[in-house]
């Protein structure tokens, strides 16, 4: 959390983070380009540029995968969590390797011509009308374009410019980058595949990828599901018991609109607040309470339980809701409170707890 | 969703993780930079021979395998009458290895023809020669020495084989010949066609034989260049269709432009 804008809020975590993914990024060159190498066979005969080529390209292709993975896993594994942390920096380092992909090509492939790279770009691969033989070129440099603009506009100011819903959807444009990768791979270097190695990476990677996100789904569909009016008064819902709210964590309760409610236990008393972190969505009732704060579990932004805001000197602020009691039944006005609007803690009958 | 302890709640900013959580980050840590190494070197070890790029294609070694590309040649100076055939070649005269005469194909600095390709008539030119098989090529260094008409330097004879109807892949005759490591397949279309932009020769590998050759050399009906749409059908398998003739050491396929059709 800050309060201004730095181009880097370098914390620890982010440092040993950035650290281990450079160093698997660094081993997987060296290991690819320098040590593999020595263990082919004598005469083959490709040469370094052309190496270099595949060595960034299918490295972007891993790193691509693996930070789609992350989201999955932290759905299926809370243990994943930290790993979003810092996932804007893995996406950054991303771009930065396919970058270096993209300038190999343009220095080698596109190098030595009359004609200007850009201008080849666009005129040397053209037959589109044959999925035979597709033009997989603008394909990678559309999803190269996509990470460029998610890189660029990764940083917090963008985040607080732009919005977080439309920060968000902008960068969900991850995926349609990934498809775009799979189809540059596809049509391109596949076709000429001899061995099972980059089929292997990009059928294996893909396919995993689309597991895990199924599999989050599957786990999730549940808790996705709208909670159901209450029979006495319509316009509440049914959010569940008293029971259902985990000590110093929160119950979340899916609305018709397709946002959530995170409702909490503190003292013998429950509050509600919006499930979606101002700052990037980020599932607020999967937190944990800290001092009167509900604490994110994906960046650490806190938001007091009464009032829905940061505390000082921060400003971001979700809303809270009314909520009631029928029994051991928790009732959930669904409208939201205007942000910044104070709440009384619902104590809970000693009977009920 | 598997949940950390309540002591193991992970914050970000705060830099600290609890133990449980710390030994599971760091092993994930580790296996991703293990991972990492292990997959490029595996990737890195069993990246294609780009010489296996036109397996199903092209002249074949003694072992049977596709013919690999000589390394570049030393600068040598030859002798020989430059005349186009779709593009500029230099006819050398007949030699024992070659008694029809021997046709080298030509090529500028990069992927261009050479500047003075409009030139004719019996010529000096200095350059490296690349080879791959039978496919030969001068990489011409410096402009072409003209020489008198008495050295008795002429065009190679011509033999009409009739039309034929050829599948393989169109690439470019530079690339093919060794200039470009793969110089075949669909990852270096964009780059063969950039060759055929600069006016380097355009070959068809072939899949089986023609007349004894594996590569033949393409130009228009008329004999000047042939049609740009080629540059559609490069690096795939195609079939081409037209006249095919001999000169020297070199079959050249006249294409029909409505008879190209991709396999």
């Amino acid at each position: 959390m800050s309060v201004t804008y730095r181009p880097v809020g370098w914390t620890r975590s982010k440092i040993v983070y950035d650290a281990v993914l450079l160093a698997g990024v660094a081993l997987y060159l060296i290991g690819f380009m320098r040590f593999a190498p020595r263990t082919r066979l004598p005469g083959t005969l490709l040469d370094d540029q052309s190496l270099a080529i595949r060595a960034y390209g299918t490295c972007a292709f891993l790193l691509l995968t693996l930070v789609l993975m992350i989201g999955p896993l932290a759905r299926l594994d809370a243990r994943f969590l930290p790993l979003l942390y810092n996932r804007r920096h893995f996406g950054v380092i991303t771009c930065i390797v396919a970058a270096s992909h993209l300038i190999a090509v343009f220095d080698w492939y596109y190098a030595y011509s009359p004609l200007s790279p850009w201008v080849a770009l666009f005129a040397t691969d053209a037959a589109y009308g044959d999925l035979r033989g597709f033009p997989f070129i603008p394909l990678g440099l559309a999803a190269f374009l996509i990470l460029l603009v998610l890189a660029a506009t990764s940083h917090d100011f963008w985040l607080n410019f732009l919005t977080p819903p439309v920060w968000k959807s902008l960068h969900m444009s991850i995926y349609a980058a990934y498809a775009l990768a799979v189809g540059h791979v596809a049509f391109g270097a596949l076709q000429d595949a001899r061995n099972a190695g980059l089929p292997a990476l990009v059928v294996g990677g893909s396919g995993m990828l689309l597991g895990l996100h199924l599999a989050a789904a599957w786990r999730e569909r549940r808790r996705d599901r709208p909670a159901p009016a209450s029979a006495a008064e319509p316009d509440w819902i049914v959010a569940g018991t008293v029971g259902d709210v985990p000590a110093g964590r929160g119950l979340i309760v899916p609305l018709a609109d397709g946002s959530s409610v995170a409702i909490f236990r503190e003292d013998g008393a429950l509050s509600a607040i919006s499930n979606l972190c101002a700052h990037q969505n980020g599932p607020l009732g999967e937190g944990r309470l800290r001092d009167g704060c509900v604490v994110c579990p994906w960046h650490g932004y806190e938001y007091r339980l009464r009032d829905g805001c940061a505390p000082a000197p921060f400003t971001e602020r979700v809303a809270t809701y009314a909520i009631r009691l029928d029994g051991r039944t928790i009732l959930l006005d669904p409208r939201p409170n205007p942000l910044g609007t104070a709440t009384q803690p619902l104590a809970i009958p000693r009977e009920t707890r | 969703m598997r949940e950390t302890g309540q002591d193991e709640f992970f914050i970000g900013w705060s830099g600290k993780a609890g133990p449980r959580l710390a030994r599971f980050l760091g092993l994930v840590a580790m296996v991703c930079v293990a991972g990492m190494a292990l997959v490029g070197f595996g990737l890195g070890s069993r990246t294609d021979d780009p010489a296996a790029g036109l397996l199903r294609l092209g002249e074949r070694d003694a072992a049977g395998g596709p013919v690999r590309p000589d390394d570049w040649g030393g600068e040598q100076i030859l002798r020989g009458h430059l005349s186009r055939i779709g593009y500029p070649v230099l006819h050398l005269p007949p030699s024992a290895a070659h008694p029809r005469g021997r046709v080298m194909l030509l090529s500028g600095d990069g992927k261009r023809a050479p500047e003075w390709s409009g030139q004719a008539g019996p010529v000096e030119l200095r350059g490296s020669v690349l080879r791959r098989g039978a496919i030969e090529m001068l990489v011409v260094d410096g402009p072409a020495k003209s020489l008198d008409d008495a050295t008795g330097l002429s065009p190679a004879g011509r033999e009409p084989l009739g039309r034929w109807r050829i599948a393989g892949e169109i690439c470019d005759g530079k690339c093919y010949a060794g200039a470009m490591r793969p110089g075949s397949g669909v990852a270096h279309r964009a780059c063969a066609n950039l060759c055929l932009i600069g006016d380097l020769p355009a070959v068809l590998v072939t899949k089986d034989p023609v007349a004894g050759s594996h590569y033949l050399l393409l130009a228009g009906p008329d004999g000047g260049a042939p049609p740009a749409l080629i540059r559609d059908a490069v690096a795939i398998p195609v079939e081409l269709e037209g006249e095919v003739e001999r000169i020297g050491n070199v079959l050249v396929l006249r294409l029909d432009a409505q008879r190209i059709r991709r396999l």
